[in-house]
């Protein structure tokens, strides 16, 4: 991904409304700005629930209309597994909205905290950020 | 447990004792290691247990760092030697002060390398440990690892063959009072002590003391010995082990599968074909601004 591509994913997340927090988790800070969340929304074109990081990628839209192709790390499988998701939970397709903290690199990718479903349910972690 | 029914006591009596280790024989001349023991008695719990059953799923997230040291590099941390600083100069962590991204980084787990031991013992997850009359067996949800440790009077001899080395080591234990104490030998330098990047070399030697304070915790007190990294041993922090009830693991399976009765520790298994091949180059690669 060049640099033109990086300065339109920050202006698509920027057009998309931010919600930026401060948080106080560690652990993958030097990949993810974890002082920042961004709430994104986009299409699924595939979950991976697997050891030891759950993987989510999916495709956001612009208002420009270009496709940024978003990869998300979550929660082992133990963690959601607690909580009750499953490799059904989210499909190809889906209509989600993320919460997550970017690469510092500036490319599209994160560690999420939530992921709301097309039916309303909310698949959070806590810090979690424990994972490698 | 009955041949331990005399070492049944209530917690409360654990208040009243305190250990002193002695540790000599560690290669350096003129070293004597003191440790006082600060476990404190349970206030949980008056149910009565054994402290030589450990028997049990543990969880580590509560209680000491995952480092061998409180903070890495804190005053607990020993000296490096020349080669301890070259080398862990050259292993290039993701986490604590030196953290870089990992797919920037060397850290040997990142593509699915054992954790080894000590670092094994650091991770915040649950562990289980398995008690025989000879053998303590200690499997390791994070990345489903485990590790022997013979209790049959053997001893670890410091000469081993240093082919056969290993990521977990060669481990005896003994008890002393209600102290199982853990010596190993014959360790694989390839591993990091931790996930700050703390080097070692086969010559490393590691004690563990492994005490049930309570109903519901173990106490890890180590000594890290490896006179080719550090000048000086290495008393780790104190780390705890919490007691998982038996119920809760059981609840764990039913809630998540159509098990019943299951009892065990997760498969929270590394496995190349979904970290290195898909983790590593769609998430972790393009979250340190690489594109491949």
């Amino acid at each position: 991904m060049n640099r033109n591509t990086m300065i339109a994913v920050w202006s698509l997340v920027c057009a998309g409304g931010i919600s930026v927090q401060v948080s106080a988790h560690h652990g993958t800070r030097a990949s993810y700005d974890l002082d920042t969340r961004i709430t994104l929304k986009g299409t699924v074109t595939e979950w991976r629930m697997v050891n030891p990081h759950t993987q989510l990628y999916f495709d956001v839209k612009g208002d420009n209309g270009e496709i940024v192709h978003w990869s998300g790390e979550m929660s082992s499988v133990f963690q959601l597994s607690k909580a009750g998701w499953n490799r059904n939970s989210i499909k190809p397709g889906d209509e989600v909205t993320v919460v997550l903290s970017p690469s510092r690199a500036g490319l599209p990718a994160g560690v999420m905290y939530s992921v709301t479903l097309p039916d309303g349910r909310k698949m959070e972690t806590d810090d979690g950020r424990e994972n490698q | 447990m009955n041949r331990h029914v005399t070492y049944l006591m209530i917690p409360m009596v654990l208040g009243l004792v305190s250990s002193t280790v002695a540790s000599a024989n560690h290669g350096f001349a003129g070293t004597v290691i003191e440790i006082r023991s600060t476990a404190q008695a349970a206030s949980s719990s008056n149910v009565a247990f054994d402290p030589r059953d450990f028997n049990g799923i543990w969880d580590r997230s509560r209680g000491g760092s995952r480092g061998v040291s409180r903070m890495p590099g804190d005053e607990a941390t020993p000296p490096f030697t020349a080669k301890g600083k070259e080398t862990f100069d050259a292993y290039k962590p993701s986490y604590g002060p030196r953290a870089i991204p990992p797919a920037l980084g060397n850290d040997p787990t990142g593509e699915c390398n054992p954790a080894g031991i000590p670092r094994a013992l650091l991770y915040p997850r649950p562990a289980q440990f398995i008690m025989t009359p000879d053998l303590f067996v200690q499997v390791f949800s994070w990345t489903r690892a485990f590790r022997e440790i013979w209790t049959d009077g053997r001893r670890i001899s410091p000469d081993f063959n240093p082919d056969l080395r290993r990521w977990y080591g060669y481990s005896a234990g003994r008890w002393e009072g209600n102290t199982l104490v853990v010596e190993s030998a014959g360790f694989d330098s390839r591993a990091w002590l931790d996930q700050f990047g703390y080097p070692l070399s086969e010559q490393m030697r590691l004690e563990e003391r492994y005490t049930r304070v309570s109903r519901d915790k173990i106490e890890l007190r180590m000594i890290i010995t490896d006179p080719v990294m550090y000048t000086r041993p290495w008393i780790a922090e104190a780390k705890t082990f919490t007691l998982v009830p038996k119920e809760e693991v059981i609840g764990w399976y039913e809630k998540m599968t159509d098990l019943k009765g299951w009892y065990g520790v997760m498969e929270e298994l590394c496995a190349p074909v979904d970290e290195v091949d898909n983790f590593n180059r769609r998430v972790r690669d393009p979250a340190a601004g690489i594109v491949r």
